[in-house]
C-alpha cells in the first residue's frame, strides 16, 4: 500500500468535468487546487501556489477567471475587457497581445482568493487590490519587470 | 477500534479519496487517496460500531487470494496509517 504524500498531475480536461461536478452536483461553494504554469507571475508561482475557485458568476474587470478558451484549453487569467457578452483575459504574466476570448458559458469558475508562499489572500484585500492596481499601472513596463522577476 | 464519523469516500478523477462530509470547500492539495483494497476496508468497516484486525483481515480474505499472515500485516499496517491521519478512533 502506498505510503506518504504524493503529488499527482490529474489531466486538465477531467479535472475541470470534476470541478463542475463538485460546484453543480456536490453543491461545494469552493474547490482549492495547486496551480500550473507561469502565465500568473510574479503573484502565482507554478506548482506552489493555490488558488481558491468559486462557482460561475458574472466576472468583472479585474477578476481572476478560469475558463475553456479553446477546446479542452484552459486559462486561469484576469479579465481585461467585457463587450457585448465575450469576455477577454490575459494572465498577468503573458505577453500584452497574448489574450483569450470566452463566453459566460466557458467559465469554469472565479478566484475568490490565493494561497501564496502558504498565505491567503483574499480578492476583496488591500493587498491583491493593491497588487491588482500596482501591475495594471506597469503595463507598459511588463516585460522588462517580468524579465528581472525570472532571474530573481 | 473505529472509523471516526463525519468522513465520507469519493471517486475523483479515478482516485478513491476521503472528504470531510458536508464540508464546502474541497482542496484538492490535501486529500487521501486510498487504493482500491483500502477503499474496500473503509467501506466497509465504516458501518460498523467498532472493528477489530480479525474483523479486518476477514473482508480481505473474502474478497483477495491473500494468506491470512499477509492480510493480517497489510491491515495493521494500515491501521497504523490512519491512526496516524486520524481517521479513526478507539
Amino acid at each position: 500500500m502506498k505510503e506518504g504524500i504524493i503529488t499527482k498531475k490529474v489531466d486538465n480536461h477531467l479535472f475541470m468535468q470534476e470541478i463542475t461536478r463538485m460546484f453543480n452536483e456536490q453543491g461545494k461553494k469552493s474547490v482549492t487546487f495547486v496551480v500550473r504554469g507561469f502565465s500568473m507571475r510574479p503573484f502565482l508561482e507554478n506548482g506552489r501556489d493555490k488558488v481558491i475557485l468559486t462557482p460561475p458568476r458574472e466576472p468583472k474587470i479585474g477578476d481572476v477567471v478560469l475558463a475553456e478558451v479553446r477546446e479542452r484549453t484552459y486559462a486561469l487569467h484576469r479579465v481585461i475587457r467585457i463587450k457585448d457578452g465575450t469576455y477577454t483575459m490575459r494572465g498577468d504574466g503573458n505577453p500584452l497581445r497574448m489574450t483569450e476570448d470566452f463566453t459566460y458559458d466557458k467559465i469554469i469558475g472565479l478566484a475568490d482568493g490565493f494561497i501564496r508562499k502558504g498565505k491567503r489572500v483574499d480578492t476583496g484585500d488591500r493587498k491583491w487590490r493593491l497588487y491588482s492596481a500596482v501591475w495594471k499601472a506597469l503595463t507598459p513596463f511588463r516585460r522588462i519587470l517580468l524579465a528581472i522577476y525570472r532571474r530573481i | 477500534m473505529k472509523i471516526k464519523k463525519g468522513f465520507e469516500i469519493q471517486n475523483v478523477c479515478g482516485e478513491h479519496i476521503i472528504v470531510p462530509a458536508g464540508a464546502e470547500n474541497i482542496d484538492y492539495s490535501k486529500i487521501i487517496s486510498l487504493n482500491e483494497t483500502a477503499a474496500y476496508l473503509w467501506e466497509n468497516l465504516t458501518e460498523k460500531a467498532s472493528f477489530t484486525i480479525d474483523d479486518m483481515t476477514a473482508l480481505l480474505l473474502a474478497e483477495y487470494d491473500v494468506e491470512e499472515s499477509i492480510a493480517r500485516e497489510d491491515c495493521e499496517m494500515i491501521v497504523e496509517r490512519w491512526k496516524e491521519m486520524e481517521l479513526i478512533e478507539k
